[in-house]
């Protein structure tokens, strides 16, 4: 912030440059395409010798002029004054870059005024053929003024070998020089032949009308098919990422292309139109028609200049000035000391409680307005914000420019970005903080007499719910509310034995969570997500919420897929776990032979709402997703990805997400070009929460420590490891999933990868790609079994090659879960230790401290289930 | 500092500040015949208007047509030649111009609106000379009005440039309607310039009837009198303004200023000049009286540049300014300039031709 910023809210910076930009430039190519129109007029006159046509010129000239010297003339100032007011810095530079070609066009400019006064004021007082030269100079001064002012527009958005040379003819004769030049010329005799034919209809003589419209309508259609081409000419002069961005990557610029694509042929015809319903005698003059066209080549000039404005984002000066005013060099600086500390014109220069306001406002002055108003027609920032919560915006701020590039980086710290996010989110309600859940009542735990009882029924739930539960169904489904439930029944004795059959092993959910369906609206919708309508409270297998577990002899293990459950009950309480009772009986007398009691982890505290505005299902708990934050989000997805979820969604068929994108937790597969899932997240948001540690997890995932799940629960916790130990930073997280994805040829993948850097993973090159749900942390990454792991041991980079979930011990009898329960709840956990509670009375995993009693009714000397650490 | 840093320039220095100093008399000149013809354009209309005179009675009805048929041509050139001080001032002074221009940008925004006005109620004027008096009064009003706030305006912006002290008024009010209320000078300023214009008109509303008058013409003898009467009146105030000016300066730019050397010589040359004009005017030597004025403004004009240097020197000279040569484009300007210079010269031979066939015609 080098310089003041004038404080415009409403109009903004764009506004102001804009409304005098498209009428002066509007003026400015008439009073190039008027140079050429007037002197060829003034010539067929004298060579046909018609007085009408001559009196034509002459009063066609006190209009050119008033129109063209006085408002064009003043308004071409007033562009040098208004781009000075909104963008000094780059009006500096472009001084500084080009002063003498300025000068120049200062030169041109004069003579064009002295030609032109010669030109009014001399008619029928010099001589005819002298008049005409006069004409022609001015023809030739105002070409040339367009020559200059095209060479510095065109450095603004290709600056070509300037960066490099600093060389002024680089610079001025830059990529687009002629293209531009040509495509400019055509349309200011397109513009002079508009204006040629607005005046014409209004000749009251019908023989001179007729042939002055067609004179003038030759000046609109001819130059058109060189106008045509030289538009093809100038986009594929534009190096790559200027087309990019107009073909692409802008969400500004498909309206604009629009808007030119129906000018310009509009222009053609109507000119055609204008000239075929003009008849030779008499009839209507088409007056109107002429206005309209006038109009019509206002709106292409407005749409063509915007469209160029438009691909030149997110630079002032392509590559070398951000629409911020800041220099690459000034970003980084201000990147690493903070904006307000480099910014020359910052009043405050430390954030306090009571500045934080003022700050962001000083802040959204210099680095937002520039080209958003607020409340104006310009851009407004508030529809553009009204999608993301202050923290959302913090990321958004963070990440602004790497994925959407049309947009500058900002520059500056997170405690200014927060400041930023402050200021946008002022006048919202005040955010309250999360009301803790009433803490679920102390499960009863079922006896287990170690001396009498014949059998141990052991139990675990999902591997996957830390992908939380979405349920905003009626907007998208990303995790249906579905869990799984695994069981062993082990017939306790000197050696224990497995029971795989003859027994029938039951589960339940508490009470209070027997109707899901009445929390969610996901089985009024499941039809359009999932196919096929499913009963209430039933799941895709059948299974309701109670049931019998079927053996799995791949696992080794008794199973119940797709049980419906949530986190609420029907109270109005949250629970994320919620306790199942388990039975196993004799299949076939029904004898009870075991009983249990397993916590199913199930959360719907997907934190979506914590960024995307629009609210949780659940708001004083601060969980779930208000059918508002789903519609924003798939409006944010519409936006990018050019897709229409929420008007499907809106027209009563929400999606899966797994309808496009691939997810092995979760077949079918989506498209082949189509980033999977799990990449798809991780690779977008790790753009936009980068930096941070296991809190960016906590964002989305239901391990927040101040939320209301805490499903990350296990003994790596209360040792004080976090998520990033095992997964890496969110940036080692999504690399490893893009990685493959790139290797699988998906296109999306390098752009994301494009701006992430690993952190705790050594480098990308040395990253090892990684397919979710099968490509996990792997405990031997730290953990050998025979010893204890060394404390800062990372677990990042080694992925599995046989997912936990599923593996059994050495003896390919118990799985692991039964004993250490599942990945992220491992034994001794903050909560959910129920199942050695009852069989060992403590809560360290079954068979712990030589403590085999809960299957072997005898003392054991070997442990053949795993190699043990050493003391 | 709030002062921003600042480019390197393609150029020793030397080159731009000549140029801007040119550009800048020549658009100063034009400026004067502008405001002044305007002001006593409005002023003889309201006479006519006053004493409720057919216009076409009036003595000054013809010598203020040959007038009013001038000014707009004038302002043409008013704006084009303000582009070349606007161009350079911003290459050099542009950290300071740029930054009070923010401070006072709808002020400054304005001024395109009001010159676009005043230039369309010039020429409104020219074309309906012969209309109602009540309705030209309106018109030249407005016009006056226009010129006299856009003037003000940028009496306050090139003050305000030259004193970041005053730019602190930005952190309390950055909506640019900032005016420069403290800069002593404002007034004297301002008023300085309206009597500087107001006697150029004079001498410009003289030489306009000059041929005609010197051919016998009543109507123009009383034009060239009345112009030299105007000009005379408005040097004598001038003399009054100048030394409030003088007396308003600031101490750090005044003291400087009066301590012998260059500065004082200038500005004692300067008030001669303005005096002999005032003489020749009394004795109606227009001639003389045009010379000397014409010396007075080249005199005030380099004196301005050095009032300007002593506010500044706290924190800018313009050799300061890092020089990365590029001479080819300066080649380009120079050769630009040679060929347009050279097209005008020869089609004002080419209107001075046609107005001799012309005369010849007529006789």
């Amino acid at each position: 912030m080098n310089y003041p910023v004038w404080w415009t809210p409403w109009a903004g910076g764009g506004l102001l440059i804009a409304v005098i930009a498209v009428v002066h430039v509007f003026v400015a190519h008439f009073a190039v395409g008027g140079g050429l129109f007037l002197p060829l007029l003034e010539r067929k006159a004298l060579h046909k010798n018609s007085a009408p046509m001559l009196a034509f010129v002459k009063s066609y000239t006190k209009f050119f002029l008033l129109l063209t010297m006085v408002f064009g003339g003043v308004t071409g100032v007033g562009i040098w004054f208004v781009i000075s007011l909104v963008g000094p810095a780059a009006t500096a530079s472009l001084i500084h870059i080009f002063v003498w070609g300025w000068a120049a066009e200062w030169v041109y400019f004069l003579v064009e005024i002295a030609a032109l006064l010669v030109y009014y004021y001399s008619f029928s007082r010099m001589p005819a053929a002298e008049h005409l030269k006069v004409g022609w100079v001015y023809a030739i001064f105002a070409w040339l003024s367009l020559f200059v002012i095209n060479g510095v527009i065109g450095f603004m958005l290709t600056p070509g070998e300037w960066a490099s040379t600093g060389n002024f003819w680089d610079g001025f004769l830059n990529p687009s020089f002629w293209p531009s030049l040509v495509f400019r010329s055509c349309l200011s005799y397109v513009i002079a032949g508009l204006f040629g034919l607005m005046s014409a209809t209004r000749v009251q003589d019908a023989e001179t009308r007729r042939a002055l419209t067609r004179f003038a309508v030759r000046f609109v259609t001819w130059p058109f098919v060189v106008l045509v081409l030289s538009l093809i000419w100038y986009f594929y002069a534009l190096p790559e990422p200027q087309q990019l961005m107009i073909a692409q990557k802008s969400t500004e610029l498909p309206p604009l292309l629009k808007g030119l694509f129906i000018c310009t042929p509009a222009l053609f015809l109507g000119g055609l139109l204008v000239m075929f319903a003009t008849p030779s005698q008499g009839g209507p003059r088409r007056v109107w028609l002429a206005y309209l066209l006038i109009g019509l080549g206002l709106a292409h000039m407005g749409f063509f200049e915007w469209t160029r404005e438009a691909a030149r984002r997110p630079w002032l000066l392509h590559g070398i000035m951000y629409s911020t005013s800041l220099s690459p060099a000034d970003l980084r600086k201000a990147n690493e000391q903070g904006f307000l500390k480099t910014s020359r014109w910052s009043a405050h220069k430390e954030i306090t409680p009571q500045n934080r306001l003022e700050v962001g406002r000083e802040i959204y002055a210099a680095q937002c307005l520039p080209c958003h108003s607020i409340g104006g027609p310009q851009l407004d920032i508030r529809p553009r914000v009204a999608h993301l919560t202050a923290r959302g915006l913090e990321s958004q701020l963070e990440g602004q420019g790497r994925l959407l590039e049309y947009m500058p980086p900002f520059a500056g710290n997170a405690q200014e970005r927060a400041a930023l996010a402050a200021f946008l989110t002022k006048d919202r309600p005040k955010n309250e903080a999360a009301v803790k859940p009433a803490p679920a009542p102390a499960p009863e735990i079922p006896a287990f007499d170690p001396d009498k009882d014949e059998y141990a029924l052991l139990a675990w739930t999902s591997a996957t719910f830390m992908r939380g539960i979405s349920d905003c169904d009626a907007a998208f489904s990303l995790a249906p509310p579905f869990v799984e439930i695994n069981a062993q029944l082990v017939k306790r004795g000197a050696m224990p034995e497995l029971l795989t059959k003859d027994v029938k092993i039951t589960y339940a959910v508490p009470k209070g969570f027997e109707a899901p369906d009445q929390q969610v609206r996901f089985w009024e919708q499941s039809a359009a997500l999932y196919g096929k309508a499913l009963a209430p409270n039933r799941g895709p297998l059948g299974n309701g919420t109670s049931g019998e577990l079927a053996f799995k002899s791949e696992l080794g293990a008794f199973i119940a897929s797709g049980v419906p459950l949530l986190p609420y009950d029907a109270s109005g309480g949250f629970n994320a776990l919620p306790m199942l009772t388990l039975e196993a009986r004799d299949a076939n007398t029904n004898q009870l032979l075991a009983s249990t009691r397993v916590p199913a982890a199930v959360s719907t505290e997907m934190g979506c709402a914590n960024c995307h505005a629009g609210g949780f299902s659940r708001e004083p708990l601060k969980v779930g997703m208000s059918q508002k934050a789903g519609l924003d989000i798939l409006r944010a997805h519409d936006r990018i990805s050019k897709t229409t979820l929420a008007a499907q969604a809106e027209a009563g068929k929400p999606q899966r997400c797994q309808s496009c994108h691939a997810d092995q937790a979760q077949p079918p597969a989506g498209g082949e070009k189509i980033l999977n899932l799990s990449t798809a997240l991780h690779g977008w948001h790790a753009n936009y929460l980068s930096n941070r540690g296991a809190e960016a997890c906590g964002l989305c995932h239901p391990v927040n420590p101040q939320g209301a799940s805490h499903l990350f629960r296990s003994t790596h916790l209360s040792r004080g490891l976090d998520c990033t130990r095992c997964h890496g930073t969110l940036e080692d997280h999504a690399l490893g999933l893009l990685k493959a994805e790139h290797a699988a040829g998906k296109p999306r993948a390098a752009g994301l990868m494009k701006n992430l850097k690993t952190r705790l993973a050594p480098s990308l090159q040395t990253l090892a790609p990684r397919q979710p749900w099968l490509s996990k942390p792997d405990c031997n990454a730290c953990h050998d079994l025979a010893s204890k792991p060394t404390p800062k041991r990372l677990g990042v980079n080694a992925w599995t090659k046989k997912l936990y979930h599923t593996r059994r011990d050495d003896m390919n009898a118990v799985a692991c879960p039964a004993c250490h329960n599942v990945a992220h709840a491992e034994y001794p956990a903050a909560a959910g230790n129920e199942q050695p509670l009852q069989y060992q009375r403590n809560p360290r995993p079954l068979g712990a401290d030589g403590n085999c009693k809960a299957c072997h009714t005898e003392e054991m000397s070997d442990f053949s289930h795993h190699p043990l650490p050493t003391k | 500092m709030l002062i921003p840093a600042v480019d390197p320039v393609p150029a020793s220095v030397i080159w731009f500040e000549s140029l801007r100093v040119g550009g800048f008399f020549a658009h100063l000149l034009m400026m004067n015949a502008v405001l002044g013809l305007s002001v006593m354009a409005l002023a003889m209309e309201l006479r006519v208007l006053a004493l409720g005179l057919a216009p076409q009675k009036d003595a000054l009805h013809a010598p203020l047509h040959v007038v009013a048929t001038k000014i707009p041509t004038a302002l043409a050139l008013a704006v084009n030649f303000g582009v070349v001080p606007l161009l350079f001032l911003q290459l050099v002074y542009g950290q300071f111009f740029y930054t009070s221009s923010v401070l006072m940008a709808w002020w400054w925004l304005a001024v395109i609106g009001l010159v676009i006005l005043a230039y369309y109620g010039l020429y409104i004027y020219d074309f309906k000379y012969h209309g109602p008096a009540a309705a030209k009064v309106l018109l030249l009003l407005t016009v006056v009005g226009c010129l006299l706030l856009t003037s003000f305006i940028y009496v306050n912006n090139m003050t305000l440039m030259l004193d970041p002290q005053q730019w602190q008024g930005y952190f309390k009010s950055p909506g640019g309607t900032l005016l420069n209320w403290g800069e002593p000078t404002l007034w004297p300023r301002w008023l300085h310039f309206l009597c500087g214009s107001v006697a150029v008109g004079g001498l410009l509303f003289a030489h306009a009837q000059s041929r005609k008058a010197a051919s016998g013409d009543a109507a123009a003898q009383v034009g060239v009198r009345v112009g030299l009467r105007w000009f005379g009146h408005a040097t004598f105030f001038q003399l009054l303004v100048g030394l409030w000016f003088l007396l308003s300066l600031p101490q750090r730019v005044a003291t400087p200023l009066l301590q012998g050397g260059l500065p004082l010589l200038l500005l004692l040359a300067g008030i001669a000049c303005g005096f002999l004009s005032l003489l020749f005017a009394t004795q109606l030597r227009l001639w003389a009286a045009s010379w000397t004025t014409l010396a007075t403004l080249v005199l005030m004009v380099a004196l301005r540049e050095l009032v300007r240097g002593l506010y500044l020197a706290p924190y800018f000279k313009p050799s300061d300014l890092t020089v990365v040569p590029q001479y080819s484009p300066m080649v380009f300007f120079f050769c630009s300039l040679a060929v347009g210079l050279g097209t005008i010269a020869w089609m004002l031979r080419l209107v001075a031709r046609s107005a001799k066939l012309e005369a010849k015609e007529l006789s």
